[in-house]
Parts: structure tokens; sequence; C-alpha cells
């Protein structure tokens, strides 16, 4: 999942960004009302966390822009006044829900979650494909009742291969929505991580599940049938 | 009951009432019965003069015959049923009615120290309210006479005391009138009273912004509802600014504790190394001085606003305080390669807080540092001025080449957690109190802060204070 984090006071987004990395999301820091509408406007995002009080342009302002433009993923609010008028001048401005400084991280990440739940259609907490599991609270997986042990980075790939389970996706779109802007796109790090991924899932527990597309890219099924190109 | 104001003016309208009432009742009483006796001596007086008439007659009638004259004359009169008499002297001639010894004693000694022929006298103890006798006196056939008539007052005293029992009997239904009347005024009057109460009784901290209205009003209750509608207006005016001072400071609060709880938050939720967890804490540490930085000046100006601080007084050397000001800021402004410059004519004694005046001095400089480039400089200038139009002062001026202030905000540059670039300042560690302070502490030594700003040149502070 990838985050666009927008807020002017470099701490805050520093913890903010650190404490999501660990939390498998990729994270991008816009500094300014401008900067966070052209970051959008390249970038794929799956949730934009958007400070009120920002430089150049506001976060309401931001918020009413992006909306404009058809941004469909969740915003989430951040703010240091947490009065009712704030809270629904942010909503109106087209935010879908809002968080009051100083906040629990635990808040923090639970909210999350539960915007990118709504967002990617209703899904459960824990998804299966075959006899893999994925507990996107705990972010544990399993697979035929063993646990499996992930890297932030691979945990991420596999969220979003299993979401988009039984569709192709292309490199450019795992790159857009799992790693952030310090991604190299000349770099084969996907298919590295995809390597590693199948060894851990795939090694010796029955059926494969990752299978490559050539010049296409990837797709995650259980569906007999599919054959690696 | 007593207190209220209805009820003592409804009580001073009744007492005046009544005194009034009073007053003119006895006025009417005491005409009343003047112009009773008044009329009752003039019948009498009439009656005596027709029996010295009669007298006269009958005596010329009776060839000199006294008593008979005088019986005949008394007979005369009988009808009329009023006491009337004939006396020679001090003895009785002749009377209607048989005449107790002594009974007329007092009018006899009157008459004998008296030579007036036509007179009145009041006899108060015979009958029961007195008897009012007229008196003529003639002189015939060489001898003198006097002539009375005389009648009780009872007769008055009955018309009298009608006209009391008139009057006792309709005082307390004029109380009563006056009593009601009076309760119905007051309340008339107090009516709008009890209106702006129950207003002003509505009104609390979040509808200040509301004002009494009474429609049309008296003169008196219009300068009322208008000194208190003035009164309201100034409480929500300094209730708006208190209002917005707790906003913005309660803002200013929460960043430093969101960065201070999300970063230990954050380091605890794993194992991490000594390097991240050290990393962390300087950034705890530097947020909670910066905390209580804030809080300090949060509670400086607190206390100012409530009058608590007290100037500590004493003498020392401007100068001196101007030079330990710039050295304490020399390792900051070089760290951004801008030159600090100090200069004061000599030395310059002042009388005033120390402290606060240091405090001062270090806020201006510090602002000149943060909003001025790299390579720019800093100048801190000390005079006096002493001639003879105006009182001696001094002055503390210090410049900078920084990027000015925009003409918008100059008018708001004191006021609290004001910041011309929010971003900068922020990042810069400031928190918008600093120039609020330092006005503070300028108009506590009776001084002013002037400012005299270019965009894009440069800005100076000038502190004038009185010596």
């Amino acid at each position: 999942m990838r985050v666009l984090l927008v807020e002017d006071e470099s701490r805050v987004a520093g913890f903010i960004a650190k404490g999501l990395r660990e939390q498998t999301y990729a994270v991008d820091i816009a500094a300014d009302g401008e900067q966070a509408l052209y970051q959008a406007s390249i970038n794929e995002y799956d949730i934009v966390i958007l400070d009120v009080l920002l430089p150049v342009k506001d976060g309401h302002a931001v918020c009413r822009e992006l909306r404009a433009a058809g941004f469909r993923a969740p915003i989430l609010m951040l703010t240091a006044r947490g009065s009712v008028d704030d809270r629904v001048a942010g909503l109106d401005s087209g935010a879908d829900d809002y968080l009051a400084k100083p906040f629990d991280f635990k808040e923090l990440l639970a909210r999350l979650r539960a915007l990118l739940r709504r967002s990617i259609g209703l899904r459960p907490q824990v998804m299966h494909v075959a006899d893999l599991n994925l507990d996107t609270g705990s972010h544990g997986v399993t697979r035929a009742g063993k646990d499996i042990d992930l890297t932030a980075k691979e945990y991420a790939l596999l969220e979003y291969l299993v979401l988009n389970e039984g569709r192709v996706v292309g490199r450019e779109q795992i790159a857009q929505h799992v790693w952030d802007e310090s991604f190299d796109p000349f770099s084969n790090v996907i298919d590295v991580y995809i390597k590693r991924l199948r060894g851990k899932l795939d090694s010796g527990l029955g059926r494969r599940l990752i299978h490559t597309r050539r010049g296409e890219g990837y797709i995650l099924t259980a569906a007999p049938g599919v054959a690696d190109d | 009951m007593i207190r209220s104001l209805r009820f003592r003016l409804t009580a001073l309208y009744l007492a005046f009432f009544s005194l009034l009432f009073i007053l003119f009742s006895v006025f009417l009483y005491g005409v009343l019965s003047n112009a009773l006796q008044a009329r009752l001596d003039e019948t009498l007086s009439a009656e005596a003069n027709t029996l010295a008439g009669l007298l006269l007659d009958e005596l010329e009638e009776m060839k000199g015959d006294v008593p008979a004259a005088a019986h005949e004359a008394v007979a005369n009169l009988r009808l009329h049923g009023g006491l009337v008499a004939v006396f020679a002297g001090s003895d009785a001639l002749s009377s209607t009615t048989p005449l107790a010894p002594h009974e007329f004693d007092r009018v006899l000694s009157y008459a004998s120290t008296n030579t007036s022929t036509k007179f009145v006298v009041a006899l108060t103890q015979k009958g029961k309210y007195g008897t009012h006798v007229a008196v003529h006196r003639l002189a015939a056939n060489g001898r003198s006479f006097l002539l009375l008539a005389a009648e009780s007052l009872d007769s008055v005293a009955a018309e009298l005391a009608l006209v009391r029992r008139a009057i006792f009997i309709s005082l307390p239904l004029m109380l009563a009138f006056a009593g009601l009347g009076g309760y119905v005024l007051s309340t008339r009057s107090l009516a709008p009273l009890a209106w702006m109460a129950s207003q002003a009784g509505k009104i609390t901290g979040s509808n200040l912004d509301s004002r009494l209205d009474i429609g049309n009003p008296a003169e008196e209750l219009a300068v009322l509802v208008a000194s208190f509608n003035e009164l309201l207006s100034r409480l929500d005016q300094s209730f708006d600014s208190m209002r917005r001072f707790v906003a913005d400071a309660s803002h200013e609060l929460r960043t430093p504790i969101a960065i201070i709880r999300g970063e230990a938050d954050v380091a605890l939720s794993q194992d991490r190394g000594t390097a991240e967890y050290q990393e962390s804490l300087a950034i705890i540490l530097d947020e909670s001085q910066r905390l209580s930085h804030l809080v300090d000046d949060l509670l400086n100006l607190a206390r100012a606003d409530a009058g608590h601080v007290k100037l500590r007084t004493h003498d020392f050397y401007l100068n001196d305080l101007l030079a330990d000001c710039c050295r304490s800021v020399q390792a900051l402004a070089a760290a951004r390669q801008i030159a600090v410059e100090c200069r004061a004519p000599g030395d310059i004694q002042f009388r005033g807080d120390e402290e606060l005046l240091r405090r001062l001095v270090m806020n201006l400089l510090d602002n000149a540092i943060r909003y001025t480039p790299p390579g720019g400089k800093v100048e801190a200038v000390l005079e006096t001025f002493s001639n003879v139009n105006q009182a001696p002062h001094v002055s503390i001026r210090i410049s900078d080449t920084g990027m000015g202030i925009v003409p918008e905000a100059v008018p708001h540059i004191f006021e609290r957690f004001f910041r011309a670039d929010k971003a900068r300042s922020r990042q810069d560690g400031g928190f918008g109190l600093g120039l609020a302070i330092v006005k503070w502490i300028a108009e506590s030594h009776n001084g002013v802060v002037d400012l005299n700003t270019k965009p894009g040149a440069g800005t100076a502070f000038t502190v004038t204070l009185p010596r």
C-alpha cells in the first residue's frame, strides 16, 4: 500500500513515515500543498494522510483540488485543531476521516486499515487464496497451517498480489503501489523480491501460487491450468 | 420584600399620598370649623342686635320700667329658641331660661375690662363643646345694659363630626387606591428592568454576541441598555481574543506533544538498535525543551496579563547588557554566517528590570538572526537622547539585512502567535510569541517599540525607554 504523507513539520512526518514503513507501507512525504498535488498527479497512491495547516496551500484546499481532479483514494486528515467546526470543514472538503494530533499510532494504523478496506471494496481482514492465509491486521501469513516469516517488503508485495488475485499485475503497477519514490525503475528489485516470495511460499508446500507472465508481469492464483510462460 | 424596588416605590408613593391627603383633610376641617363658628357668631350677634332694638323700644313703651322692658324684650325673642339675656351692669335683669349663678361671669368681667360695644366671648366650660356668647352694649336711660345671645357649639360640633366621619371612612379607601396606584405605576415602570434582567440572564460565554433589545425604552433605560451593551461588546472582544489565544496556544502545544508521543510510540513498537533509540530520544529531548520554552513564554504572558509580574528594578549599565546579549548570540549567528555588530556611545546607566530587558534584547536579536539569510548582518545600537523639548530617553535599535516584513503583516507583528511566514519560523523554533513579549516588556517600562521595515532589505526594531 502506498501512502502520500503531507506534513510540513519534518519531525511529525519523520515518525509517521518511520512507523508506516515498518508496517509495510510505502511512504512518500510532501512538505507543502503544491508538492502534494504534484506528487498525487504523477504517482498512484492508495491513501493520503493530509495535515491541515500547510504552507503554500492548506489541507482543505489540497483536499478539494484532489477531489476535483478525480482523485478517488481515501484521504485521512490530520490536524492539531480538533474542534467540531474544524472536523466538519475537513470532512466537507472531501476527506474521509479525521484524526487530531496528538494521536495514538495504533489508532492511525487502524484508521488507515479501515479506510483501505472500504476503498478496495469490502473485504475481510483475513484473506484466503487456496491454503494461503493473509491477515492484514497482524501481517501474519500462513500456508497450509504453517507460519511463513516475511519481511515488510515481502509482505507488502504479497498483500498487493493477493488483493489482485487472479489478475495480472505489471511491474510498473507493483512499483506504484508497493515501492515509494526511491524506487529505481531500471533495477530488477521486483524480480528479486518475487523470487524470494516464491522461495518462502511455494517451495515444497504444494501447488505454486505465483506465476510469471512474460512481458506482462505476475499473477497470483490458485486456479488450475495456469502455467508459467 | 422590603429590599425590592417595587415595594419601596409603592411605599414611598403611599406615604407621600397619605401625607398629602391628611394635610388636605386637616386644612379643610379647619376652614370648615372656622366658617361654621363665624356663621354662628354672626347669627348670635344679629340676635343680640335685635334684642338691643327690642329693649330700646320696650324702654320707651314701658316709660322707664327697666325690668319690665327687659322682660318683655326677652320674651319677644324666646320663640327663637336660643338663650338671650339682658344684664344691667352685673345684674341679670331677664333671660329666656333661668340663669345658673356665675354662668356669665366671664362675659361680665370681659365687658368690664373692655369698652367695645359689640363682641363675642367663647365660654369653653359651658356645655359639651363650649358656648359662644355675642354681647351688645347699650346705654339707655342713663344705665348701661349688656345684651347677650348665647348658643352652644353642639350643632357646629355635630356638623364637624359628620365631616370627620366622612374623612375617616374615605381615608383607608384613598390609601388603598394610592397603594394600588403606586404598585401599578412602579410595576409598569420597572417592567423593562425585569425584561432586561431576563435577557441578560440568558447571556453566557457562548452567546456574548447577543445584545439587549427592549424596543423603545425610556431615556434613562436607554442609557442603561446602551452601557450594558457596550460592556457586552468589550467582554465579547476580550473573550474572543482569549479564545483565539487559547486555540493558538493549544495548537502550538500539540505539535511538540504529538512529536514526543509519536516518536516514542513508534520507537517502542519493535526492538531496535541503540543508535535508533538514541536518535528518537534526541528528538524527544529537543521537543521537550521546545515545549518547556513555550510553556515559560505562555506563563509569562499570562502572568503579565493578570498583572502579577512585579518589575524588579535596579540600576545597571544598558551597554553591558547589550554587549552580553550580542556575545551570547554570537555562536548562533556564526553558524548561520551572520555578522553581529554591537555599538554603544559609552556607559549608559539605566534603572529597570535587568532580567526582562535582557529578554527583550535577546528576543529581538534572535528574531533578527532567524530572519536574515547567510552573509547578512545584524546591528544592535544603543543611543541616548536628552534635549530640552523631551524627557531624557534611551533607544535600543536592532536592525538586520533580512527579508523584511510584508506590509500586510506589519499591523499584526506584535500579536501573539502571529508569524509572517508560518512554515519557516516553525522550522526555526519560533512560536510567534517573541515580539509579543518584547512589546509587553517595553510597555511595562513605559516604553514603546517602533518598527521600520523594507521587504527584501531588512527590518529595524527600535525600543525607546524613558530614563
